[in-house]
């Protein structure tokens, strides 16, 4: 009988292992097994063998986050590297605005403080477009009310004359160019030249003037102090240059001096045209004492140093000054 | 040297059982698209039908159930019991097929799928009536079965490429060859 009952269960085994599951499962779900100990014993077996997986997927997790978090952050820091690149470009682009601002203030004060310190002189400001050749285009012209032959200044000293006007704009021939004469002399001993002027040496490069046809007799120094002289279309006494050499030939009447010019062309950004001057008696009868001193000190007159310590030209009319 | 092969093939069946349960329940949402997740441990049962035969299909049933139904807290057996009628359907019905090709297979992975889903159903329903069983089988059960039918060509090609299985039927065919 035993032996039927094997050979039956060996016979037919998939069907007896499948009734057992069935029954059992379905014994378990009648009884409601939910914390049951054979459960409990389950759940620890499963914990124990799920235990090294869970390990290795939270091991695997984080490695792929650290992983994307390379790849991620090293995204995230090239656009941060694009993003500050480009706040740097804006930035240095700011700094240089910043920079020509500053310069632009400066000069602004500069003209500024030269207009107060020069009251005897009516001067129009003219900024200036365009330099070629020593020639100057400056922003104003026949409408503004430009003539040629005005004088145009700077507060280093002149810049030259006015030769053409156009209704907006007007070309300023300055001391680099050959077609500008100016009347000019020597501060120390007012000594002027035969024909009264100066001109360009000829080479616009060199900022080199030529005062001509001085007697051989007179003294001139290299260092002395040129300025406009009372013929010229300038007031007289504005800075023109230092003598830098002079040129005597053996036999001749004449000697020549090179004079090297207070302003360059090349680095005005404005200039003041001479609308009206009011002759100073201080400068038709000759500077005072402590005045020539100031400029033969190397101060220019316009300088701060005349605005804080010197008092202005003594303004009062000839006959009070000379008087005894 | 049988002896050893039984023991290495019994492992590699309880460790890869124990693997799709674990990578079900541990990684459900990695494996989801559109909310339809695949029941790993359904391809396996019917690949050990297919391959062992009904008594092998049970017991993947059996484990992979127990492991599931401890892991997501449900009355023990609820999972084991589907398993195991769908691994002794499978492997029944596996004697009769007349050829291997893969979709036939993904079919009775289909058909596996949307039985084992009806009686999980059906039990969920008798312990808890108010769920209902019609609307729960349609929209978890076809979805599921569908999505396992697709992966089951790549698991069943994963499981079948081990060494020590070449050559070596363990199982009978036919009825006929378990006779001989």
């Amino acid at each position: 009988m035993t032996g039927f009952l094997l050979r039956m269960l060996s016979e037919h085994r998939p069907k007896v292992v499948f009734a057992v599951l069935v029954i059992l499962s379905v014994i378990s779900l009648l009884v409601g097994s939910q914390g049951s100990l054979v459960q409990r014993g389950l759940y620890r077996v499963v914990s124990a063998i799920s235990y090294p997986f869970l390990v290795g997927r939270e091991v695997a997790s984080g490695a792929g986050k650290w992983a994307w978090g390379l790849v991620a952050g090293y995204a995230e820091l090239e656009s941060e590297r694009e993003a500050l690149r480009e706040q740097l470009t804006v930035s240095r682009a700011a700094a240089a605005r910043t920079r020509e601002l500053e310069a632009e203030n400066r000069a602004l004060r500069d003209a500024l403080r030269f207009i107060r310190e020069t009251p005897e002189l009516v001067l129009e400001p003219a900024r200036v477009l365009e330099r070629y050749k020593g020639m100057l285009r400056i922003d104003r012209g026949a409408r503004h009310g430009i003539r040629p032959g005005m004088g145009v200044i700077a507060p280093e000293g002149v810049v030259g004359i006015v030769s053409e006007t156009a209704d907006f704009m007007s070309t300023v021939a300055t001391l680099h160019h050959m077609d500008c004469r100016v009347g000019a002399m020597v501060l120390r001993n007012r000594l002027r030249a035969y024909d009264g002027v100066i001109h360009p040496a000829g080479t616009d490069l060199s900022g080199l003037c030529t005062m001509e046809y001085i007697d051989m007799k007179e003294e001139v120094r290299v260092g002395d102090l040129v300025v406009t002289s009372p013929e010229s279309v300038f007031p007289a006494g504005l800075p023109i240059g230092r003598i830098s050499a002079v040129n005597s030939v053996e036999g001749s009447l004449y000697k020549n001096a090179e004079v090297t010019v207070f302003t360059d062309p090349y680095r005005l950004d404005m200039v003041f045209l001479v609308r009206r001057s009011v002759d100073d008696p201080f400068w038709l009868a000759g500077p005072a004492a402590d005045y020539l001193d100031l400029y033969e000190s190397g101060l220019s007159a316009t300088g701060e140093a005349v605005a804080e310590g010197v008092p202005n030209p003594d303004t009062r009319p000839l006959q009070e000054r000379l008087a005894p | 040297m049988i002896h050893g092969l039984f023991w290495k093939r019994t492992l590699w069946w309880l460790a890869s059982t124990v693997l799709m349960a674990l990578i079900q329940t541990s990684w459900p949402e990695s494996l989801k698209l559109q909310e339809t997740a695949p029941d790993l441990v359904l391809v396996l049962v019917v690949f050990y039908a297919m391959r062992d035969g009904e008594e092998k299909a049970m017991f993947t049933g059996l484990v992979g159930g127990l492991y599931q139904d401890i892991a997501v807290d449900t009355v023990l057996g609820h999972h084991v019991l589907a398993y195991v009628c769908v691994g002794f359907l499978a492997g029944t019905l596996s004697l009769r097929l007349v050829t291997e090709h893969p979709i036939v297979k993904a079919g009775l992975v289909f058909l596996a799928g949307l039985t084992q889903t009806a009686l999980f159903c059906l039990i969920q329903y008798l312990q808890e009536p108010a769920r209902g069983l019609l609307v729960p089988w349609l929209a978890m059960g076809v979805p599921a079965s569908s999505y396992s039918a697709l992966v089951s060509p790549l698991l069943f090609i994963v499981a079948g490429r081990r060494r020590d299985d070449h050559g070596i039927m363990i199982r009978p065919r036919s009825p006929q060859d378990a006779g001989r």
